[in-house]
């Protein structure tokens, strides 16, 4: 059953719909919480969907179920990513 | 000389914080505007006595925003900072207060950070004093017209939680008179359920925050809307047992807002009894890596100390873990008599 939310999410996620693509992967979650592709793809969707510190959090989860150095580097690039474009929407909100 | 601030105390009852609460603000060098009710004991009408500029005694009328506005009206200082007779404010927080009130302030309305056990929240506690500013509803009143005050995580209001039951219960009547007065002001629903919850009548708590969600248009990411479903998946686990139902809640809840610690908590709890620890235990580090809500305008969780309850929970896990293994161990070992 899991695998089918997964292919659910990811056909989705080619789809742009993220909120579809979060529905599938947080339903999986309810099922096993320890898949690291939950949290990839979820960070994915917020990020598309400029909820940049939600997609922080779950690259941050992501890294935390991560064991390869490079690709700890990268979720590390990816949670800066975050970091930066949220600082940006925040200066550009409170200019606003 | 006129004062650059008036404080509003209303004393609605026997208040064993009333002096240390006028105490506190002593350094601010204040206009003490006090509201005396009559509903309290005569030692305490002495101490309003003792640091009154202006006493007013009325008749309490289960209607907090009756007794604000006629303090509002009796204030002839710039700025009106309302507190009540079971909160004080620390010396640091005071400090911040007078630094404000000596710089060049543009924003004319303020909210600090009510601290109140082990939840916090904003809310709008000082204000410029002009002459169209007044409080609107009886209880949970807020100031009119609509205004977006400052915060200022930085200034620390502590409300000093004495008997929860009896403000409950007087909070609970005033609501529900105000509902049958405006049945289409829906609001008082939310704080009804939250008041029920308080004196553990759940199944009203239940009722009332599924009521206020039935009517309640606002989108989905309101905070408010966040809470109740929260207060109903609470209910369902700790209450109905029913964790199918708060699952459902919670997983929708994430989807629109997976930074707030507690829904994955909650989650976390689930698993905990239905005897999943390895997966409560992840839950419990999503809500450390995850939940990290930051300070806004209202909510109910302990801002500084978030992670607290999942640490702990996690270290639980690993425990029940341990056990369970062992137990099985046991088990297994034992041998079969024919």
């Amino acid at each position: 059953m899991i695998k089918q939310y997964e292919k659910n999410a990811k056909l989705c996620f080619e789809n742009k719909q993220y909120q579809g693509c979060l529905k599938a992967c947080f339903t999986a979650m309810s099922i096993n919480p320890e898949l690291q592709w939950i949290y990839d793809l979820s960070g994915y969707c917020y990020m598309n969907l400029q909820m940049y510190s939600q997609s922080r959090g779950c690259f941050n989860t992501s890294k935390d179920l991560e064991t390869d150095e490079n690709k700890i580097k990268n979720y590390e690039r990816l949670i800066k990513l975050c970091y930066e474009k949220e600082n940006i929407d925040k200066h550009n909100n409170n200019t606003r | 000389m006129k004062k650059k601030i008036s404080i509003n105390i209303i004393t609605t009852h026997d208040e064993p914080y009333l002096r240390q609460c006028l105490e506190s603000v002593k350094d601010l060098d204040p206009e003490y505007i006090i509201g005396y009710t009559g509903d309290t004991s005569k030692e305490e009408y002495e101490i309003c006595k003792e640091f009154a500029d202006e006493l007013d005694v009325f008749e309490w009328k289960d209607d907090f925003s009756y007794a604000r506005n006629r303090l509002i009206k009796k204030s002839t200082s710039d700025w009106i900072l309302w507190i009540d007779s079971d909160e004080t404010i620390e010396k640091e927080s005071i400090q911040r207060i007078n630094d404000l009130l000596n710089s060049n302030l543009k924003n004319l309305y303020h909210s600090f950070k009510l601290i109140h056990g082990s939840t916090s929240m904003g809310q709008l506690r000082m204000f410029f004093n002009t002459e169209n500013i007044k409080f609107e509803k009886k209880i949970h009143e807020r100031i009119i017209p609509d205004v977006y005050p400052k915060n200022h995580p930085e200034i620390q209001i502590i409300h000093h939680v004495q008997n929860i039951t009896r403000s409950s219960l007087r909070n609970i009547h005033i609501l529900e008179n105000e509902l049958k007065e405006n049945p289409n002001d829906l609001d008082n629903n939310f704080y009804i359920a939250i008041e029920y919850h308080l004196i553990g009548k759940h199944m009203k708590a239940l009722l009332h925050a599924e009521k206020f969600l039935h009517h309640y248009l606002g989108d989905d990411i309101n905070i408010r809307k966040l809470y109740m479903r929260y207060l109903i998946s609470y209910i369902h686990v700790y209450h109905l047992q029913n964790y199918q139902k708060a699952m459902e809640i919670m997983l929708a809840q994430l989807i629109l807002n997976c930074n707030i610690a507690e829904f994955w908590c909650l989650i976390g709890d689930i698993f905990t009894f239905i005897g999943k620890y390895k997966y409560a235990q992840r839950f419990y580090k999503n809500a450390i890596s995850m939940g990290e809500y930051k300070y806004d305008n209202m909510w109910l969780v302990d801002l500084d100390k978030y992670d607290t309850y999942p640490k702990t929970m996690i270290q639980r896990c690993e425990i029940r873990k341990n056990i369970d293994i062992q137990k099985f161990n046991q088990e297994i070992n034992e041998p079969i008599i024919p």
